[in-house]
């Protein structure tokens, strides 16, 4: 659990435990099956999708045991993954005060070496070899593809915004069972079009993901949330005598 | 890495997916830890491995390293084949219930059945009871019971802090009275 985000209640009630218990006890009553789609609940928990779809998926919960279980899980491992996002970004985010002293540094060095050029012609020009400090969880990639409208099989062409020069974008699409369709790797420009024959077994219905990940030449890496989309029933050719 | 594909154990590659792998098995642990029912106690490892198991068997298919992949990613596949792997327990307890077997013992030590009897009975009751309390305070409650902190819920349903506080409260209120009506004292 982040920082923010870590503290239960002001005051947790004194039968809030009991409460709970005899809440989760229900999921012992049903066979586990549940209508409720586990990446509706991972997208809902992760704050995607609009408020209106949010409600409805707790909604669900409240009638719904095995779903209700499978969200307390969900849950969890967000938890846990926001826990280890942290975590890291605490190891590789530069404080921005060194940042600062990064960049007088630099900017010193470089009207340092503006004089010298101009003093010394033959002075060997090889560039500083500077790390770059970036903060990939300030990287937003958006979709650029509106999710309601159902993309054509044969024409599935996912785009994004981009992160800048030099990065190299990584672009997966799954199932809705979490099956992976393509993975298409080392793409400079911020559009890919989707193999047709890996949907062609995709049911229009079908609501599939998709993910962009970003990888700057130093790199590191930035994710985009998951974005869906849905495939328009194919068109029938037709054959002229 | 795929079967046929063989990777030097000492690599870096292969000490990479090994710490991936060795990361979100405690993960998954502790969230096992926190989240199962209590009658799985005694699966709880079993629940793990068996999770860990088909997030690597989906990586395989896929043809890409554990490490290849977003954490998020590799997440959502866990969370999926836990679900998986508790209705599997339940499939298979529900089966040894009425078989008489050994797992019903195991439940026995774990809780009394008479208690978990109650604590169903009592847990219907306020099901029954949410359906019937204002929208808004149903969901805060909804969130309350599957254990969301304010914040958590605040973000979820896109209200402040402080609204979505009061709407607990008072909704724990409401659920409190529903429940007296109906014979049961949380």
């Amino acid at each position: 659990m982040s920082d923010q985000e870590g503290d239960p209640f002001v005051t947790e009630p004194k039968d809030g435990k009991r409460l709970r218990d005899a809440w989760n006890a229900l999921a012992d009553e049903v066979d586990g099956v549940s209508d409720v789609n586990d990446a509706d609940i991972w997208r809902t928990l992760a704050s995607e999708g609009s408020v209106d779809e949010r409600e409805a998926i707790v909604d669900r919960l409240a009638l719904d045991p095995a779903a209700a279980e499978s969200w307390r899980l969900a849950q969890e491992l967000h938890r846990e993954l926001a826990e280890r996002e942290s975590s890291y970004r605490s190891v590789t985010v530069v404080p921005l005060w060194r940042r600062r002293w990064v960049a007088v540094a630099a900017t010193l060095l470089l009207a340092a070496g503006l004089v010298l050029s101009m003093q010394i012609v033959d002075l060997p020009s090889a560039p500083p070899d500077e790390p770059v400090f970036r903060d990939p969880a300030a990287v937003q990639l958006l979709s650029l593809i509106p999710e309601d409208v159902p993309q054509p099989q044969d024409q599935v062409t996912l785009s994004w915004s981009g992160a800048g020069e030099g990065v190299r974008y990584t672009v997966r699409v799954l199932g809705s069972d979490f099956e992976p369709l393509s993975v298409q790797r080392e793409l400079t420009a911020t559009e890919v079009r989707v193999p047709s024959e890996r949907l062609s077994d995709i049911a229009a219905t079908e609501r599939l993901m998709w993910q962009v990940e970003a990888r700057w030449p130093d790199g590191q890496i930035a994710t985009s949330p998951t974005f869906f989309l849905y495939l328009a029933p194919a068109q029938k050719t037709l054959h002229t005598f | 890495m795929t079967r046929s594909d063989p990777v030097d154990p000492t690599s870096p590659t292969r000490e990479a997916a090994d710490a991936t792998v060795v990361e979100l098995h405690h993960a998954l642990e502790r969230v096992v830890q926190r989240a199962c029912p209590p009658w799985l106690v005694a699966h709880r490892d079993d629940l793990v491995q068996a999770a860990v198991l088909k997030v690597l068997a989906v990586q395989e298919r896929k043809g890409e390293g554990i490490d290849e992949v977003p954490a998020s990613y590799l997440y959502r596949v866990a969370h999926s084949a836990l679900v998986d792997e508790i209705r599997r327990h339940r499939r298979k307890r529900e089966v040894a219930l009425e078989e008489g077997g050994d797992i019903v013992e195991q439940s026995k030590r774990v809780r009394d059945p008479e208690q978990q009897a109650s604590s169903r009975q009592a847990g219907r009751a306020i099901q029954n009871c949410l359906s019937r309390l204002k929208v808004e305070r149903k969901r805060a409650v909804t969130l309350y019971l599957q254990g969301s902190s304010v914040p958590e819920s605040s973000r979820i349903l896109g209200w402040k802090r402080k609204r979505t506080e009061n709407l607990v409260f008072r909704g724990l209120v409401d659920l409190r009275q529903c429940l007296i009506k109906k014979g049961i004292r949380s």
